[in-house]
């Protein structure tokens, strides 16, 4: 548990990290921040994971570079005296009026249908053929075997499995999970989904002012058909999904703030949508030509 | 169509229209099922009722297919759906406000419906697989006791085995996944342990011969565990 939490937190301050130091003006709020911050995290680990796997060098030599990589940001963090900006400096809680009443349900909903999601992720190993035999088969070879194959003709070619080709991006971060907690335990393993799903809404909710609008927004996005299945699941058709749905909404404060760093999370966004699931070429092309 | 057995009745929860059939037929996997008495009758509403209420558990289309509820054999997503259309349909002309409402209405009433299912899974997951403490009694839907299997096998089994069930899928591709980096191979003979998972047909003569299906598969094995009445893991001599 310590170990999951600790391999977590050293991707969320990397991300955290690059993210304080792009955003300059510090126009980004500190959920933005901490959301796009694990995303990048996450993204920059796999992407070092797959170099350091393309060159044949053991997998466990990441955390190391990640160590490093994390000793510089805090050093260009704490020069420039920004890391400040990511501890929060008030908290006031939210006046309640009698019109919240009409959240209630919908709130009670989305806590049942986050339960239900964490239930399955955390007490039921991988079930379904896909979340085997296409995404997380490929995370344990590469787990087992430390490098990623580069022989286009191996059977464990990326990994292997199904899809040889899928992309490797939540595959080498369950290779750095895996490695870092130095045992494959399928209840941590999978839990990433959750996470990252949960922390997108999270954020949706969040980013309208209005809040009975953001949390029925929320309701509507968790109780679409076969979500809650999706979150709690090695799937990632999800996620792929909600990146591209946060740098929709990052396009929307660009056109309101006219600041740069939104386009740089857009930009990472997408960089992490088409390294998730190939068929997140087909959203990010128009988005591209644009 | 999905069967749901309770308290030994097995009852048909998405009937179809009876005067269009000619002959009905049941597959089951189970080895042995024995019918003591089949009622045909037409549905009256209390059926439809209990139709309507039967949950939808978890099978491995789950992720990718929701069938739905029926009332009867009418899609509750349809009857829904067409109120939902009168609903708005008039309204936007009187109110916009309540024509949306009108449709967030809906919506919840098909996810609070959705929602007995999640919930309805939520119960039969704790109860069948997170209570029970012994690997044989952990209970996963299709699966059966194949994940307490699997934890048991790991004890037990080095290197590679052999594999045999009722069933290729999804057995195999499930044994194959958890017992990773194990090797397991589909009924094969050539590997040094034989995992046997619910087989019902399988003989171990004079201790030491394997037999399945009355043909000898090995002369000479050791019985390393014995997880229920028909599965067991084997090592060759």
């Amino acid at each position: 548990m310590i170990l999951y939490i600790l391999a977590n937190l050293l991707l969320l301050l990397i991300g955290l990290g690059i993210i304080n130091l792009l955003d300059t003006k510090n126009v980004l709020t500190l959920v933005e921040k901490y959301v796009v911050g694990f995303i990048l995290g996450i993204a920059v680990n796999s992407f070092l994971l797959f170099i350091l796997g393309w060159a044949q060098i053991h997998m466990s030599t990441v955390k190391f570079v990640d160590i490093g990589i994390l000793l510089i940001l805090i050093f260009f963090n704490y020069r420039l005296d920004i890391w400040k900006r990511l501890i929060p400096s008030t908290f006031r809680m939210p006046k309640f009026t009698k019109q919240d009443l009409i959240i209630i349900p919908f709130l009670l909903l989305i806590l049942f249908k986050v339960f239900f999601s964490f239930f399955n992720s955390v007490n039921v190993p991988s079930y379904f053929d896909d979340e085997k035999w296409n995404w997380n088969i490929k995370s344990k070879t590469i787990y087992n075997v430390g490098i990623i194959s580069t022989v286009p003709t191996d059977e464990a070619y990326l990994g292997g499995g199904g899809h040889k080709g899928y992309p490797l991006n939540f595959i080498l971060y369950k290779v750095y999970v895996a490695d870092f907690m130095g045992v494959w335990d399928e209840s941590y393993i999978n839990l990433v989904t959750f996470i990252v799903f949960n922390l997108v809404i999270l954020l949706v909710i969040l980013s309208f002012p209005d809040r009975i609008f953001g949390i029925i927004t929320g309701y509507l996005i968790y109780s679409i058909p076969l979500v809650v299945w999706h979150s709690g699941t090695a799937y990632y058709d999800l996620i792929y999904a909600c990146f591209y749905l946060l740098s929709l909404m990052f396009f929307m404060r660009y056109i309101e703030k006219k600041d740069d760093i939104y386009l740089v999370l857009i930009g990472i966004l997408l960089y992490s949508t088409i390294f998730t699931k190939n068929e997140g070429m087909i959203l990010i092309t128009p988005s591209i030509f644009l | 169509m999905q069967l749901a057995i309770k308290n030994g009745k097995i009852s048909l929860p998405q009937t179809l229209p009876l005067d269009n059939f000619d002959f009905i037929g049941f597959v089951f996997f189970e080895p042995t099922i024995t019918f003591s008495s089949i009622e045909l009758r037409q549905e009256n509403f209390s059926d439809k009722m209990a139709i309507f209420l039967e949950p939808e558990l978890v099978k491995p289309s789950t992720i990718n297919l929701l069938y739905g509820p029926k009332f009867g054999s009418t899609p509750f997503v349809a009857i829904l759906g067409i109120l939902a259309i009168l609903f708005f349909g008039t309204l936007v002309f009187i109110n916009r406000r309540w024509a949306f409402i009108s449709l967030l209405v809906f919506w919840l009433l098909f996810d609070l419906r959705y929602s007995h299912d999640q919930y309805s899974v939520l119960k039969t997951t704790y109860s069948d697989f997170i209570v029970p403490n012994e690997p044989q009694k952990k209970i996963y839907y299709d699966f059966y006791n194949l994940y307490g299997f699997i934890e048991e096998s790991k004890k037990y089994i080095e290197g590679s085995a052999n594999f045999y069930a009722p069933r290729e899928w999804p057995f195999n591709l499930n044994y194959g996944y958890h017992m990773y980096p194990i090797n397991v191979t589909w009924q094969t003979i050539d590997k040094p342990y034989y995992a046997i998972f619910q087989m019902s047909n399988v003989e171990l003569k004079n201790r030491k011969e394997l037999f399945i299906d009355g043909k000898l598969i090995d002369p000479n094995v050791q019985l390393l565990y014995q997880f229920d009445e028909h599965s067991y893991i084997l090592k060759k001599n």
